[in-house]
């Protein structure tokens, strides 16, 4: 199992629209992620999961991956949070 | 069930007759009933050929709404699609069906409270709101277990109905409105520049909103007639009156199809003078609706919406995919972009613009642009990379001295470099316009021209500006008045000042769609006339019908004489005597 903690950056947080990528993306993989906020675990696979995180622009989250390509997979999830989903704020 | 009358604000024109169907498409059950264990298995077999039809539903509406409304109003069915893939919400509905043995309506519906109920207790609003999502697509589900009888409320996927909400998201809208059910749309709020009413416009689809309490005046089974022309709707109207609107609706739907009719016919005078008619649109999805009613360009892009589409500001990214899009739709002709037009007003929640004391002398159009130039810079680079295949023109709107012209220059070409050092390409030879609205700068057309490539004349403000009157305030309105001797010199001065330079020179107002304003400008020189799409055909009808010479003496002659009302009185006769049909409209829209 790989975990990382991260910054969600972009204005609008984890909203509707970066969810659907994040969950799209986290489909690509066959390892489980999760996602973990205060004291709250969810399946990154979910879109209501995430939605019901409601996690907002400076919520730290914690991805955790495990399963056979856990690290393209964290790799991967990383760089679409920190890329702020590819909205450019 | 009582009939009631209600007033509203008519946002789209034409008349739709139907039975309601509500935004909220949520008919759950309260009844719990249970099935004999035996019967568990055929149960969930039902609910997931249910949700097999749903998905296949939403593929479709994808499809659907991305090839009319363009990819970025299609990703909410994306979401949907991944909600209803979604193994924690069906395994929640299975578990219910399983282990209380109990039909799947109950099981969904069951599952929907619950849902409803957490996503009620999160604090922000954003992620509340989510909780129609889930509804939305649980309620697909619900209505999908019966294959031959749909649900009764739930049916207005099949029906054709009259839909009415309290408020449509963007996203909302798009993917209602674009199904092809429906007739009419009647909302508690909203106004003429909603997403709403823009795109029911855009769609033909007639308009009431601003209703206050419609949704709830109105039950599921009522029958509505909304009348967007008018802005009126009736709620379960007695027969005599459902006969006199039946009336009224063949008599538009005729004249539409005549106005559709002339919109083919070239833009000539009987005298072969050529004249172009332009549109002045807000949404990029209104450019097939310009061109059918026979614009020949995009006269006027009004790029206010794109703040609108999200609670933050635009990025570069949103910016360019509007403009080029727009501009690929409307190739090979043109399309001219305003500069975004706000602040005074027309105020926008991100950016907390502070209160003005007299918002329409203050700080809004080019002089909060300047203000604000990160905006500025990110709206002209997208601009800019959308001008590649050469079709974009730029109009910046509210210019008040030659200062301003030089200011936006120098910005434009350190822009220009940017993009150049970035090496990404665009349209070097991007010609750069004005818009004058500002008495002043219209006094000085002569100099401005110069110093630019084309000029716009925005005839609604220019009116108000010149002759101090509010036209929405009701004390005043009685004055202005377009025809004005004072208005008619100085919009005559401009447009001679642009064609004295060799400049082209537009008008995108009220008066370009006026028939009688139009020939008096086509008396002065003006051949472009920008408006909104729906007018076109009536201006061309009237253009087509009269002789340049007959309009530029009746023209001459009108600009001796003292009042509005005398000039009009004179134009009109002067024209009807050479021309019997230049003002038969039939009934105005």
């Amino acid at each position: 199992m790989v975990e990382k903690e991260i910054v969600v950056k972009n204005k609008l947080g984890l909203h509707a629209r970066a969810a659907v990528k994040f969950v799209n993306m986290a489909n690509r993989f066959s390892s489980a992620v999760k996602i973990v906020k205060d004291e709250t675990e969810i399946d990154g696979k979910s879109i209501l999961g995430i939605l019901t995180l409601a996690a907002t622009q400076g919520t730290p989250i914690m991805i955790r991956v495990s399963g056979k390509d856990e690290e393209e997979a964290m790799n991967a999830l990383v760089k679409l949070v920190n890329g702020n989903f590819g909205e450019n704020e | 069930m009582s009939f009631i009358r209600l007033r509203g604000i008519g946002v789209s024109p034409g008349i739709g007759m139907g039975e309601v169907c509500f935004s909220e498409r949520v008919v759950f059950t309260a009844r719990k009933e249970i099935i004999p264990r035996a019967r568990v298995r055929w149960e969930l077999k039902r609910l997931r050929k249910a949700a097999e039809r749903t998905k296949e539903e939403l593929l479709e509406l994808k499809k659907d709404v991305s090839t009319k409304m363009g990819e970025e109003h299609a990703f909410i069915l994306d979401a949907h699609l991944l909600i209803l893939e979604d193994r924690a919400l069906f395994s929640a509905v299975e578990k219910i069906v399983e282990e209380e043995r109990a039909r799947a309506e109950w099981a969904l519906s069951q599952v929907n409270r619950k849902y409803q109920n957490l996503f009620d207790s999160l604090d922000d609003d954003y992620f509340r709101q989510r909780k129609f999502d889930v509804s939305d697509v649980l309620s697909r589900i619900y209505g999908n277990l019966e294959v031959k009888k749909p649900p009764k409320g739930n049916a207005c996927d099949s029906r054709k109905t009259i839909l009415v909400a309290h408020e449509l998201l963007p996203s909302e809208a798009a993917m209602r409105l674009s199904e092809g059910n429906v007739l009419a749309v009647a909302m508690d709020v909203g106004g003429p520049t909603s997403h709403t009413a823009i795109l029911a416009r855009s769609l033909n689809i007639p308009a009431v909103v601003g209703l206050h309490n419609i949704t709830q005046q109105v039950k599921s089974d009522d029958y509505l007639i909304v009348d967007g022309t008018d802005g009126e709707v009736i709620i379960n109207p007695p027969l005599a009156i459902k006969k006199e609107f039946q009336g009224k609706k063949e008599k538009y739907d005729k004249y539409f199809r005549e106005l559709k009719k002339t919109a083919k016919l070239k833009s000539v005078t009987l005298d072969e003078v050529r004249f172009c008619p332009l549109a002045n649109i807000e949404l990029p999805e209104e450019v097939n609706m310009a061109f059918s009613f026979g614009a020949e360009g995009i006269g006027l892009f009004r790029s206010e919406f794109i703040f609108l589409q999200k609670e933050t500001l635009p990025t570069e990214e949103d910016h360019f995919s509007v403009y080029s899009r727009i501009a690929k739709s409307v190739y090979p002709l043109p399309v001219y972009i305003r500069t975004v037009d706000i602040g005074g007003e027309k105020s926008l929640p991100q950016l907390k613009i502070e209160k003005e004391p007299n918002p329409a002398l203050g700080l809004r159009a080019i002089r909060f642009s300047l203000k604000n130039r990160d905006l500025f810079r990110t709206q002209l680079r997208a601009i800019l990379r959308a001008s590649l295949a050469k079709n974009v023109r730029i109009l910046i709107p509210m210019i008040t001295e030659v200062e301003e012209i030089g200011e936006v220059k120098l910005l434009f070409e350190e822009v220009k470099e940017e993009l150049e050092k970035e090496r990404i390409r665009f349209d070097r030879q991007i010609p750069l316009g004005i818009m004058i609205e500002v008495p002043a700068a219209a006094a000085i057309a002569d100099i401005l021209v110069k110093e630019v490539d084309y000029i716009s004349i925005g005839t609604n403000d220019l009116i108000q500006y010149h002759l101090a009157v509010d036209r929405s305030n009701e004390f005043v309105s009685y004055l202005y008045k377009p025809l004005h001797p004072s208005v008619l010199r100085l919009v005559k001065f401009i447009i001679e000042a642009s064609l004295r330079e060799g400049r082209d020179v537009t008008v995108c107002g009220e008066m370009a769609a006026d028939p009688l304003s139009a020939l008096i400008l086509f008396g002065f020189g003006l051949r472009k006339f920008s408006m909104n799409p729906i007018f076109i055909p009536r201006i061309k009808k009237t253009l087509r019908s009269v002789e340049l010479r007959t309009v530029e003496k009746a023209v001459e002659e009108a600009l001796g004489l003292k009042t509005a009302q005398d000039i009009e009185e004179h134009i009109i006769e002067r024209i009807l005597l050479k021309h019997p049909k230049a003002f038969l409209m039939g009934q105005a829209i």
